[in-house]
């Protein structure tokens, strides 16, 4: 047995110096460290003006980077929950102060879907123990920690090894797929408008009511659960520290946003203005705004806003709320 | 629990030091809790379902045992069988039956609408469940004695390593080993540790990497060329192999840990010459079973050619039947089934000496043969098979850009193509050697930088080539 042991132990420790060392390579990939799109996160401002939540609508919308006279953050990402808006909002807190301004893009899901209570988790909560403490991701668990947070490299295995590789060679940086999109759309500027026609237009359609359909089955019956919980108290810690609030809903084509029930969108209308009323903040809904709807290019598909789009909404938000954006 | 899974790399050791702390006439408590535990990981209620088969079999064999009369030994033992087999029906078959019986009723213009059971289908419930039947026959044959110690007998049945997906354990080869006092092997225990990096290097790299390509054409094969569904209809085979011998040799190289020796369940399948030689190589413990407890019983080849072909006809329905309650998988042991019939027919009036076909012809014209076969295994409607089977041609008068196409569709580049290339090479040569020697023995006696070499060298390639995703064992649905 205790030949047997012996040996085991030296292979343990072959084994653990090799991952040990490939997970520290790892780290240090341009790829880890903007895996996700949670490279947004590593430099960020000491005093954050304004900053938005949200989920890929709000990533796509919002484009802060042309703007010099104040510090501007996207906190937003893919299928980001109020939930884990509230946990970056206590996260960064320190940096908020009396003027700055917080914009909580609300999607007509964003309500009611409900946060993923059981193993295994998938990419849009793993990513956060590559910024958050413990505290803050609620469905934290060990098995988890040592896979993306202690040796990363457990927890995408190949695709380190091929950074890991590439890497030594490519001098660039790595664009994550939002990235992508956000930067999509720049060769736009001075180009005619566009419209859809034929089966371009009938394949929109198509995509439109099947996410908008999708959104709908993740809301289940529209009822206030934690994450309508969560945006109360998000609103509700604003207002205590006099940090300004604005709930936004990004533009998208007529497509999706057709696409959902008058039903639902009634009950979903209906709680916005009664959370606006409640606590008297204003609400910009951009749905269906006739400016974001002359070209199809603007957005990469059916309801995100690409590189161009983002900056045409940023700069069209700026001028309609420069009455009332505080750092503005 | 799964093998793959950084929760058994913790359990694993933990119950191996236990197993070997606690006292000889205590272990049987270690591997009973261990397994329980293992499997409530999965379903904690669906633990009852083993408590329930355990005690039925475990009463059921005693009042066998005791029973002097044939007619009543034959009631107790018809009784076990009856009620494991009813909640396998009701787990796995009652909706597959009630769907059958709607459909032909509907047929028949009788419109009714089938009652439908939502329950989630236990884990490995066909293999503990085979386990205990065979169990319950070799006490009334006579071949074991009854165990009368019901944590010992539980244990058997439970025990963690092959309680989910086999192999499916007899009880004259499992049960004495976990009564008598095992004494720590380091042969017996370093070869475990080696086969089961060889099972998880055939599950998590070649099983998990093919089950991509495998999943996205059977997904929608529609939309993928000739080329690209030919090339997946060989895809699955080797992917169905892989991860169900990985398991079984992850499963003997963790018993092996434990002093025990379970029962080989793969001889280099794809080497075999005929369909009835690859039965001979595949699945042994189910098709052992099968040969000892339906087709000897049913008269097995001593009688007439012709009832010789209905018994191989009902033994390998069954088998079908076994794998999957749908009506492709009944296909596909009746096909394996037909196939061993016309072979025995081509056999019985071969000549002697004449056209003699060498090895390896026959090797590859069988594994086409099973290549083919595996569609129905795989494909979700007879439909779907036919589809596979048939549009593989498609492109074929122009072959460079069919092939090249063709990988072009399934997303498989240079890069890609030539790792799938060398664990495919890797597999064929383990087994070609395999045929004759033990390979893990053979390397085991190189001199130890070059064996070192070879297990780190295949624990990092487990690591690097592992897909970022790892599939279930598919053999877990059985």
């Amino acid at each position: 047995m205790k030949k047997f042991l012996s040996k085991v132990l030296v292979l343990t420790m072959i084994l653990s110096l090799l991952l040990i060392g490939m997970n520290l390579a790892y780290v240090n990939t341009k790829y880890y460290k903007n895996l996700n799109d949670m490279g947004k996160f590593s430099d960020l401002p000491e005093h954050i003006d304004v900053v938005n939540f949200g989920a890929s609508h709000s990533a796509c919308a919002f484009n802060w980077s042309g703007y010099t006279q104040f510090a501007g953050v996207n906190m937003a990402l893919g299928s980001q929950t109020l939930v884990y808006d509230e946990a970056l909002f206590h996260y960064y807190f320190d940096r908020l102060d009396e003027n700055s301004t917080v914009i909580l893009e609300i999607m007509f899901k964003s309500l009611y879907e409900e946060e993923p209570n059981e193993p295994p988790y998938g990419t849009n909560i793993t990513r956060y123990y590559q910024v958050l403490k413990k505290d803050f991701i609620r469905q934290w668990n060990l098995f988890d920690a040592i896979c993306y947070q202690y040796l990363p490299v457990l927890g995408n295995r190949q695709a380190a090894v091929t950074h890991i590789i590439s890497e030594l060679s490519d001098e660039k940086a790595f664009q994550s797929e939002l990235e992508r999109q956000q930067e999509a759309g720049q060769e736009l500027l001075g180009e005619p408008t566009q419209v859809l026609d034929g089966w371009e237009e009938e394949a929109m359609n198509t995509e439109g009511k099947r996410r908008a359909g999708s959104f709908m089955a993740q809301s289940g019956n529209q009822e206030h659960g934690e994450q309508y919980e969560a945006l109360i108290r998000i609103i509700e810690k604003c207002e205590e520290n006099n940090i300004q609030v604005i709930l936004v809903t990004a533009p998208t084509l007529p497509c999706f946003y057709t696409g959902f029930d008058t039903e639902f969108m009634d009950r979903f209308y209906q709680d916005m203005a009664e959370i606006c009323q409640k606590y008297d903040i204003p609400y910009f809904d951009y749905t269906g705004d006739e400016r974001f709807l002359a070209d199809y290019r603007w957005y990469s598909d059916t309801d995100h806003l690409n590189g161009y789009g983002s900056r045409y909404f940023t700069q069209e938000f700026l001028r309609d709320n420069q009455d009332i954006l505080r750092f503005y | 629990m799964l093998f793959n899974s950084l929760e058994y790399a913790v359990f694993l050791p933990i119950v191996f030091a236990l197993y070997w702390i606690v006292p000889h006439k205590r272990r049987w408590l270690v591997v009973l809790l261990s397994s329980y535990y293992f499997y409530m990981n999965w379903n904690a209620k669906y633990l009852l379902l083993i408590v329930f088969i355990t005690g039925v079999s475990y009463v059921g064999a005693i009042l066998v045992e005791r029973e002097k009369n044939t007619g009543r030994k034959k009631l107790w033992v018809g009784g076990v069988i009856v009620i494991s087999l009813s909640i396998l029906f009701v787990f796995k078959y009652f909706n597959f039956v009630s769907e059958l019986i709607t459909t032909l009723l509907n047929i028949a213009s009788i419109p009714t609408s089938g009652i439908v059971l939502s329950l989630l289908l236990p884990v490995g419930i066909s293999f503990y469940t085979f386990q205990a039947i065979g169990y319950t026959l070799d006490v009334y044959r006579g071949d074991v004695l009854a165990e009368h110690h019901i944590g010992k007998y539980a244990a058997f049945v439970a025990f963690f390593p092959q309680l989910v997906a086999g192999p499916i354990e007899r009880t004259h080869n499992l049960l004495p080993q976990l009564k008598e006092e095992r004494f720590f092997d380091y042969g017996q225990a370093t070869y475990g540790l080696k086969l089961m990096a060889w099972g998880y290097f055939k599950k998590i790299v070649v099983a998990d990497t093919l089950a991509v390509y495998v999943d996205k054409i059977y997904g929608d094969m529609h939309f993928f060329s000739g080329f690209a569904r030919l090339a997946v209809i060989f895809f699955f085979s080797i992917q169905i192999y892989c991860d169900f011998s990985g398991y079984s040799d992850i499963a003997r190289g963790t018993a092996k840990l434990f002093g025990v020796e379970l029962m080989e369940n793969f001889k280099s399948p794809y080497f075999s010459t005929s369909v009835r030689e690859f039965w001979r190589r595949w699945h042994i413990s189910l098709s052992t079973w099968f040969r000892d407890y339906v087709y000897i019983p049913l008269g097995g080849n001593r009688v007439s050619q012709l009832r010789n072909a209905v018994n191989l006809m009902i033994t390998f329905l069954l088998s079908g039947l076994w794998h999957g309650a749908s009506l492709t998988f009944v296909a596909w042991g009746g096909l394996h089934g037909g196939c061993q019939v016309i072979e025995k027919q081509v056999e019985f009036h071969k000549k002697e000496g004449k056209h003699k076909i060498p090895y390896a012809v026959k090797v590859v014209f069988n594994f086409l043969i099973i290549s083919a076969l595996w569609v129905f295994f795989r494909a979700q409607s007879f439909k779907d098979a036919a589809y596979m089977l048939v549009y593989w041609y498609q492109g074929l008068n122009n072959p460079v850009r069919w092939i090249m196409g063709g990988f072009g569709n399934l997303g498989i580049g240079a890069v890609t193509a030539v790792k799938l290339l060398l664990m495919i090479l890797m597999l064929a040569v383990f087994d070609y050697i395999s045929l004759k020697k033990d390979v893990i023995n053979c390397i085991g006696k190189w001199k130890l930088p070059c064996r070192w070499a070879v297990y780190i060298g295949l624990i990092v390639l487990v690591f690097l080539w592992a897909p970022a995703e790892s599939a279930e064992f598919i053999y877990f649905d059985f």
